[in-house]
C-alpha cells in the first residue's frame, strides 16, 4: 500500500528527503516504519529512538496501524520557544 | 480572543498588546522568548526555526484552548518565528489577559512549557564553526 512520509529537522537532514511517497506492507505500524527507515539508514538509526511519530497530523504511539494513503511525520524531539 | 501565528518576519509586541483591549481584564502577561548568546559554553551566532506548520498550528489551538480551560483567562496569543532569528529579537511572544494576574501568569508559564514539549517546532543553533539541533 501507498503511504507518504515526511520527515522534519534532523530527520529530514539524515533521510535526505522532506516529503516522500512509500510502497509498504499492509497494517505496518508505526514503530516498524521507523525500523524500517533505520535498517536503511545508518545515521537516521542513530536518532530512531528518539523519533515520535504522527499519523495524519495526530500524535501516536508506536504499534499505532498505518493505513493506506496516511500521511506519516516523523518528529524528532522539539525545540520550539 | 485566542489566536495563534507562525512568522518570518520580526514579531510586532506592541501591535499584538494593543488588540488586548478586554476593560475588565486587570493582567495583561507578556512573555517573550529570545535566543541567548551563550549557550554551554559556546557563542551563538542565530539560530533557525522550522515548524510543521499545520500541525504546530493544530497543537498550538488545542493547547491554548486547554489553558482557556484550565485558567480564568480572556485574550490569548502565541506567535512564533520561523526561519533565522538573530541574538535580541522575539523567536516566541505569548500573551495572555485575565481579570486578575494570577491566571495570566499560569496560563503563561503552562503555555511555554507545553509548547516547548509538543508543538512541532524545532531550531538549530548556528555558531562561527558549526551548527546544531537544539532541543527545548
Amino acid at each position: 500500500m501507498k503511504i507518504v512520509v515526511q520527515a522534519f529537522a534532523e530527520a529530514a537532514e539524515v533521510l535526505g528527503f522532506r516529503k516522500k511517497q512509500f510502497d509498504v506492507e499492509s497494517d505496518i505500524t508505526a514503530g516498524e516504519l521507523v525500523r524500517y527507515l533505520a535498517n536503511s539508514n545508518h545515521e537516521f538509526k542513530r536518532i530512531a529512538k528518539t523519533i515520535f511519530v504522527a499519523i495524519n497530523e495526530e500524535y501516536c504511539s508506536n504499534d499505532a496501524v498505518i493505513h493506506e494513503n496516511d500521511v506519516v511525520d516523523l518528529i524528532p524531539p522539539v525545540g520550539g520557544g | 480572543m485566542m489566536q495563534c501565528t507562525l512568522q518570518h518576519e520580526p514579531i510586532d509586541v506592541e501591535a499584538l498588546l494593543a488588540q488586548c483591549t478586554n476593560p475588565s481584564d486587570g493582567a495583561v502577561v507578556c512573555f517573550i522568548g529570545r535566543p541567548r548568546n551563550i549557550d554551554n559554553g559556546r557563542e551563538v551566532v542565530y539560530l533557525e526555526y522550522e515548524a510543521h506548520q499545520s500541525m504546530a498550528i493544530k497543537e498550538l489551538n488545542a493547547l491554548m484552548k486547554k489553558a482557556s480551560e484550565q485558567f480564568a483567562i480572556n485574550d490569548c496569543i502565541v506567535v512564533h518565528r520561523l526561519g533565522r532569528v538573530d541574538i535580541g529579537q522575539a523567536s516566541v511572544v505569548i500573551i495572555v489577559t485575565s481579570m486578575h494576574r494570577k491566571d495570566a501568569y499560569a496560563a503563561s508559564q503552562y503555555i511555554i512549557d507545553e509548547l516547548k514539549k509538543i508543538v512541532p517546532i524545532w531550531k538549530k543553533e548556528f555558531y562561527k564553526d558549526g551548527s546544531q539541533w537544539k532541543t527545548g
